[in-house]
């Protein structure tokens, strides 16, 4: 029998109890320590272990005290307990559930069967001890961790164990968290997290990171360490949860500063170097990939600015930034433009003053960067807006611009020259004076929809001409967008439409008065072929029976409506054909009432520009009735003719019969005379003569009158000194004729043209009128003729210093008929002949005449030799010195 | 050429101007033989029988009228042109009318046988103007 030898707690009240247990059971009474079960329970919470290695005999009033007050539970946390009680007392607790780790003994204490149990509860409490220290071990990796850990149940997949870190991670107490469904702690990507975990479960421990997101609206980054962690009852895993978000937030920075870095390394193209306060090179450092200037270091250090190769100006500029920085102790921006080392390159050099360890300025440091591509581009955009704006400003339409607030902001030259404004007035008149009342709202509610939509617009208004007058413009207006690709208003151009709109207007005018002309108009086709017609007007339609339809397209000679000879239809086909014109009166036979009608019909090709002809142009009229009149005319004129030549010939063959019985009578009254001389009948005779030479030279005249009335004007050479003599000697048998001087005055070296015969009269009748009214009683009667011809003309006058003509008589001298004296022994029609072949000639007659002293008759005649030069090879001299004589 | 006025030919179908101008050209003294025919077909047929038979008395002259009944002065000059030529060798027309148209007178002077054109009435000057003017 073995002893107990670890220490026994005794928190028994009856003493009698307590020395049975000391003599049952221990043999050194120190091992046996009374106390009561408070204290007990104090000491052993405050040793945490309580009772380790130890046992607690109890007796069944404390155990019931403790048990009613902690709880059945409370026990467990002890190695083990052995309580001493009473028969009877031991039935009420028959059926309660105990720990394992409590056992009873029943009293009277019989000291084997107590060693026993005793022992038996030391071995318990031994492996009790060792279970507890390891479950303690694995209490604190897993409640102590730093991880937050899950211990999961695969089935119902709700957390079993929990820690303190996991409690922070979810932010919820751990007893909130046994027992949670594990969705409900990742309902962000719990599948994922299944999905590993069942591969875990299938195989390999395994890792997974997922993100979180915590009530405080962070995300945090885990990494979820997954293994198997089966019991026999239950198939669970464990999770260790790692949070990474400080990790990874720290790696992304790392990442992005050293790529930062990189990036910054590989893109400096730059000159990094430091000079002395002497100018001298103390460092140089050239990035690679520059590619400005490929100097290695040594080239420049040691070396003084001036002695490196660059140009005199650049270095000085170099020593007096040096100056200006080491004096002022601030940064100096330089910029220059350096033409050496065989490259031409802008560059700007910032120089910031270096200081040694003590902070006394040493010399620079020059981060120099070459510029040249923004100043090229500086340039080019500078060209560029320069170019654009003097297009813009010179551009032959009117450009306007508005900015974002739709407020105008730009007029070019041609808009100011349009509207005769100044920049500045331009800007401040508003849309309203520079439209036309009528256009503003249409055009400012375009403006606006455009703006709203940036959307481009086009619009017809009339603007303002500097004039006063309004003129029609076509405004079109696009979004514009600035630099950047932001819209920054609109910018538009007017072209004036006014000519075309006045064009349209005219051709609108044109259409309307080709519509409504009262001619039958058509425009046809050139195909060489039907000529259909592509154009026929109302007026057309209503001469043709068709409707419009039936014309429009038929080919031209159907489409007139008028059935025409075939000869007719070859000759508008023919001229068509040759894109000649055609005017002709056509005869037109209608089926239906068998009448006869005319159209009068022009064609003339329609020129376009270069001379080519696809149309033509055709105009039909109707001139069955005008046709009808002309008709009648014609035939009343034909009449008329007809019985004026008859008249005529009637009037010239009965002066010649006249004549020749007259002359019978003059014939007889020669031998008359002759046989009965000296008988006192002379008187008688002589008047019977002065008769007959009136009732001749009345014939004389008539056959004058109608032979001017009736003959052609012919253009002939005129001698006139032969016309002059010829009627002198004509009257040379007239009484009186030898009294007379007769004087010619005759200067005739420009050939003249006119009608011989009647040029012949003319002279002839005033000559005689001057012989036979002239004063024989006078000293010295005369009569002269002059005559002067030029290219133009011809003045003929007769003179004479005879008995004039009363004044009375002067308006009426040249009247038919009219006789102003009884001397006269004419018919009173020959100088109405004289002035009716004056202006058969196309000449005038004037007259000069003194009563009792004379007169001057001057005519005027027009030389035909210019008209009818030809004429003058023909000059015949046939018909001429055929005169009457009596 | 030389005009003869010695047998004289006169053709008119007035007698009044036939007797006239008879008259007239007998008082010039200068012709011998004046025969007269009132109408160009008697005159032709005269012209004929004295070209066959009796070429001496073939006229030197013949006073021509135009207008006449039947074959008019330009008629008969048209059949002149048949008869046989002593005939037209001999003979000088002139023609003798009251007509003053040109017409008349160019178509008269157009003829190879008319040498003069007068107009009625005739007169002995001129008659004896005859001779002298001829070329």
């Amino acid at each position: 029998m073995s002893t107990i030898n670890q220490k026994i707690y005794c928190s028994l009240t009856d003493l009698s109890l307590f020395r049975q247990v000391q003599a049952g059971l221990v043999e050194d009474e120190q091992q046996l320590i009374k106390t009561s079960a408070e204290e007990y329970i104090d000491s052993a919470f405050q040793t945490k272990l309580a009772g380790e290695g130890s046992l607690w005999i109890l007796d069944y009033k404390s155990l019931r005290s403790i048990w009613e007050e902690k709880g059945k539970s409370f026990f467990s946390g002890f190695p083990a307990v052995v309580v001493l009680l009473e028969k009877q007392e031991a039935e009420t607790l028959w059926h309660a559930d105990f720990d394992e780790n409590i056992f009873f003994v029943f009293l009277p204490l019989e000291s084997i069967t107590f060693r026993f149990i005793c022992k038996k509860a030391f071995n318990q409490v031994k492996t009790r001890m060792q279970n507890f220290r390891e479950k303690e071990l694995y209490q604190s990796l897993f409640l102590d961790s730093l991880h937050a850990k899950l211990l999961v149940d695969i089935e119902s997949q709700r957390v079993v164990q929990s820690n303190d870190a996991a409690e922070r991670l979810y932010g919820k107490p751990r007893q909130d968290l046994v027992n949670q469904k594990l969705e409900s702690l990742h309902p962000d990507n719990f599948n994922v997290l299944w999905h590993e975990i069942d591969n875990v479960l299938k195989g390999e421990a395994s890792f997974v990171k997922l993100n979180l997101s915590t009530k405080q609206g962070d995300v945090k980054n885990l990494k979820m360490f997954i293994s198997r962690a089966n019991s026999d009852e239950r198939r669970m895993v464990f999770i260790d949860i790692d949070d990474i978000t400080e990790k990874e937030r720290a790696n992304q920075l790392y990442y992005q500063q050293s790529e930062t870095l990189l990036n910054t390394l590989e893109s400096i193209d730059d000159l990094l170097f430091s000079l002395n306060k002497d100018g001298d090179f103390t460092e140089y450092y050239h990035a690679d990939s520059g590619t400005s200037l490929p100097f290695s270091s040594d080239v420049f250090v040691g070396k003084n600015i001036y002695d490196v190769g660059f140009p005199l100006e650049v270095a000085q500029k170099y020593i007096q930034s040096i100056e200006y920085v080491a004096e002022n102790d601030k940064p100096y921006q330089l910029e220059y433009f350096l033409d050496a080392f065989g490259a031409k390159l802008w560059y700007n050099a910032k120089i910031s003053p270096r200081k040694n360890a003590m902070g006394v300025i040493e010399g620079v440091t020059v981060l120099c960067r070459d510029i040249t591509k923004e100043k090229k581009n500086e340039e080019i955009l500078r060209h560029a807006r320069d170019f654009y704006q003097t297009l813009l400003s010179d551009f032959p339409s009117m450009i306007w611009k508005t900015n974002i607030s739709r407020k105008a902001d730009y007029f070019n030259n041609t808009w100011l020259d349009f509207t005769g404004r100044k920049p500045e007035d331009e800007l401040s008149t508003e849309w309203v004076d520079k439209l036309h009342f009528a256009d503003v709202n249409e055009f400012l509610e375009v403006l606006s929809i455009a703006y709203q939509y940036k959307q481009s617009f086009q619009i017809e208004h009339r603007l303002k001409h500097k004039s006063g007058d309004y003129r029609w413009v076509l405004n079109v207006g696009r979004p514009f967008y600035n630099l950047e690709g932001k819209f920054a208003g609109f910018i538009g151009s007017c072209y004036d439409i006014t000519e075309r709109r006045q064009a349209e207007e005219m051709l609108n005018i044109q259409k309307s008065a080709i519509e409504s002309a009262l001619e039958g108009i058509l425009i046809l086709k050139d195909d060489n072929k039907n000529y259909p017609v592509i154009y026929a007007n109302r007026e057309l339609i209503k001469l043709t029976d068709y409707t419009r339809e039936q014309v429009l397209g038929n080919d031209f000679l159907t489409a007139i409506g008028c059935p025409v000879e075939n000869y007719v239809k070859e000759e508008i086909l023919t001229a068509l054909k040759n894109k000649q014109s055609y005017k002709g009166e056509i005869k037109c036979f209608s089926q239906n009432d068998q009448k006869e009608s005319w159209r009068l019909l022009y064609i003339a090709p329609v020129m376009h520009k270069k001379n080519e002809s696809n149309h033509f142009v055709a105009i039909l009229s109707d001139i069955t009735e005008s046709k009808l009149v002309e008709k009648t005319l014609r035939d009343k004129n034909r009449e008329l003719r007809k019985t004026n030549e008859e008249l005529d010939s009637f009037v010239y063959s009965t002066s010649h019969e006249l004549r020749s019985p007259l002359m019978s009578i003059l014939g007889l009254l020669n031998l008359l005379e002759e046989e009965s001389q000296n008988k006192g009948n002379d008187s008688y005779i002589s008047m019977i003569r002065d008769s007959i030479a009136r009732l001749d030279k009345i014939i004389h005249d008539i056959i004058d009158y109608s032979r001017n009335s009736r003959i052609e004007v012919k253009h002939e050479v005129i001698d006139f000194r032969d016309i002059v003599e010829t009627i002198f000697e004509k009257h040379q048998y007239e009484d009186n004729f030898e009294k007379v001087e007769l004087v010619t005055d005759i200067k005739s070296d420009v050939p003249f043209l006119s009608d011989k015969k009647r040029v012949d009269v003319l002279i002839n009748n005033l000559i005689s009128n001057s012989l036979r009214f002239h004063n024989y009683e006078q000293e010295k009667p005369f009569v002269q003729v002059k005559v002067k011809t030029t290219a133009a003309n011809v003045i003929i006058s007769v003179e004479d210093n005879g008995s004039g003509i009363e004044k009375k008589h002067l308006p009426r001298l040249f009247d038919m008929f009219y006789r102003g004296t009884e001397r006269s022994k004419g018919s009173g029609i020959g100088l109405y002949i004289v002035k009716e072949i004056v202006d058969k000639l196309n000449g005038n007659i004037q007259v000069h005449s003194q009563h009792n002293e004379g007169s001057c008759f001057t005519i005027e005649l027009p030389n035909q030799l210019n008209k009818n030069f030809r004429v003058l090879t023909l000059g015949s001299d046939d018909e001429n010195n055929f005169q009457s004589q009596y | 050429m030389n005009m003869k006025l010695e047998k004289v030919l006169l053709i008119d179908d007035s007698d009044i101007d036939n007797m006239v101008n008879k008259k007239v050209v007998e008082r010039t003294g200068l012709a011998t033989n004046v025969v007269v025919k009132n109408s160009a077909s008697s005159a032709l047929n005269f012209l004929k029988e004295v070209a066959e038979s009796d070429r001496e008395n073939i006229p030197d002259i013949i006073f021509l009228d135009i207008r006449m009944p039947e074959i008019d002065g330009f008629g008969f000059l048209e059949m002149f042109e048949k008869l046989p030529d002593p005939v037209q060798e001999n003979i000088s027309i002139v023609m003798l009318s009251s007509s003053i148209d040109s017409e008349d007178y160019n178509k008269a002077m157009q003829n190879r046988f008319v040498k003069q054109f007068l107009n009625k009435p005739l007169k002995k000057e001129v008659v004896a103007g005859l001779l002298n003017n001829q070329e």
